[in-house]
């Protein structure tokens, strides 16, 4: 189940990104407004090396509004095997200009937020606040542990990658989790920091290039979901990656304690037993109205895909007010408010179609504008729950 | 019998990806691995994590004849 978005949706986008864009922007799950919220978010990149690279040219290419990047090493021959951001013309260059300069040619509308520093316990925290994720792509023990407390104390989910020789990993880390989720970070998958040499890095045992571009790229699309709050998000799960035998393994990561807060139980059978308890007759006053249609929001999902395909035909109509749709709104959706909608110049707006979808915040003003359409001969159907449980489906 | 895989140089080490074994804590299990697959594994194990259904396990954790258990060594390349 997806966790809700990061990120609320930033402005509406430009013509020339909703150009760049429109790959992503056809895609049902993400849509307008799941790139309005990469738009809308600032993430965290520390490394802009071999993770770092391929995580950041495809963070920029898909449209994220602020790349903070925070590497304190110049351009150096041997890094170039791997680091695809950087040049031969770059040699030298501090990796956060270097990288800037790439990112900027994919999307010229990207913030960069250069931090030539080393990340330690004494700055990390500064460095990292603000972010609303945080990617991992260092290549010491000493920096990643303390990147996974700077974030498990701000709150604050970490995409973390590592790489040597052959071998990958790949997971996603939150120590607070929503949604009574597991919380899991470095420390729960590797509790005791290894010591200094007690591993070989990269320096000394090589790594391949191109494997740094699966894992950085798992890294970026792991940190587009979690923005846009689409899929089943990496967390609790470390993907392993053997490319000599060319070989994914998931492997499960849990915390050992109880998962799951009561509180979060007993709201899940909340919201059940409302829906199932909720008349699903006409509003009280007007027995004789019909019962009205329902549908949940992964049935909505699919038929604006039908609909995008031109083999279904309805009207998707938010009830809500202008500042609540300016907010969010579900892609595809036409604004009529409550008020407007229960008029004859609301329904001149809405007009001939063979079924209207209303939605509000929860449900109660879609009913209401549902029971009144319906009196008016509209096919009328409510997404069950409104767009709160549209955006957490 | 446990089911074990291994990962990244601790399967280089055993040379095998995975093999079942049967013991009854985590500290018989490894044991079992050394003498199976001698000093190579045994360097890579002290510092592997050896999860047991998802969750690190210490020696004296008992294991099921169901579980599955992941023996990953850490690595810290960027």
């Amino acid at each position: 189940m997806p966790l809700p978005p990061l990120v609320e949706p930033g402005p509406a986008l430009s013509r020339a990104e909703t150009d760049r864009l429109s790959r992503h922007i056809l895609l049902p799950q993400l849509g307008e407004i799941g790139q309005r919220r990469l738009r809308g978010a600032t993430v965290a990149m520390v490394g802009a090396g071999g993770l770092g690279s391929p995580a950041l040219m495809y963070l920029a290419a898909a449209g994220i509004g602020t790349l903070r990047i925070i590497d304190h090493d110049v351009v150096e021959r041997s890094n170039l095997h791997r680091q695809i951001a950087h040049g031969v013309s770059d040699l030298g260059r501090p990796k956060v200009d270097s990288a800037a300069a790439t990112l900027w040619e994919l999307a010229p509308d990207l913030t960069v937020d250069r931090r030539n520093e080393q990340l330690t316990a004494y700055n990390a925290d500064d460095l990292l606040r603000g972010a609303d994720v945080v990617l991992d792509g260092t290549d010491t023990f000493a920096t990643r542990y303390v990147v996974d407390d700077a974030c498990a104390r701000l709150g604050l989910p970490l995409v973390w990658g590592s790489v040597l020789r052959f071998d990958a990993q790949v997971s996603v880390f939150w120590a607070s989790p929503p949604q009574g989720r597991d919380p899991v970070r470095l420390r729960t998958l590797f509790p005791h920091e290894p010591g200094e040499g007690e591993i070989p890095s990269c320096a000394e045992a090589g790594v391949l290039g191109a494997l740094c571009g699966q894992v950085g790229a798992v890294m970026a699309h792991e940190t587009i979901k979690l923005i846009a709050g689409i899929g089943e998000p990496l967390l609790g799960r470390v993907l392993v990656l053997d490319a000599l035998n060319a070989r994914w393994s998931e492997v499960p990561l849990r915390s050992g304690s109880t998962t799951g807060s009561p509180d979060e139980r007993g709201l899940s059978v909340d919201v059940n037993a409302s829906s199932d308890t909720e008349p699903t007759l006409g509003a009280p006053g007007r027995p004789e109205s019909p019962p009205l249609a329902r549908l949940t929001p992964a049935e909505l999902d699919r038929r604006l895909t039908e609909r995008r395909h031109r083999r279904d035909d309805f009207i998707l109509l938010d009830v809500r007010e202008p500042e609540e749709y300016m907010r969010s709104s579900i892609p595809g959706s036409r604004l009529v408010p409550l008020a407007r909608a229960l008029t004859e110049a609301g329904r001149a707006e809405i007009g001939e179609t063979p079924e209207v979808i209303a939605y509000c915040a929860l449900g109660p003003r879609a009913e209401q504008a549902a029971t009144d359409l319906a009196a008016h001969g509209y096919a009328v159907t409510v997404l069950e729950g409104g767009i709160a449980a549209w955006e957490s489906r | 019998m446990t089911e074990v895989r291994y990962f990244a140089a601790a399967a280089e080490a055993a040379g095998r990806h995975g093999e079942s074994l049967a013991a009854n804590t985590i500290g018989e299990l490894r044991a079992l691995m050394v003498e199976r697959h001698g000093e190579p594994l045994e360097r890579v194990l002290t510092r592997c994590s050896l999860l047991v259904d998802g969750v690190v396990a210490e020696n004296d954790t008992a294991l099921e004849e169901t579980d599955v258990v992941d023996v990953l060594p850490p690595f810290a390349g960027g």
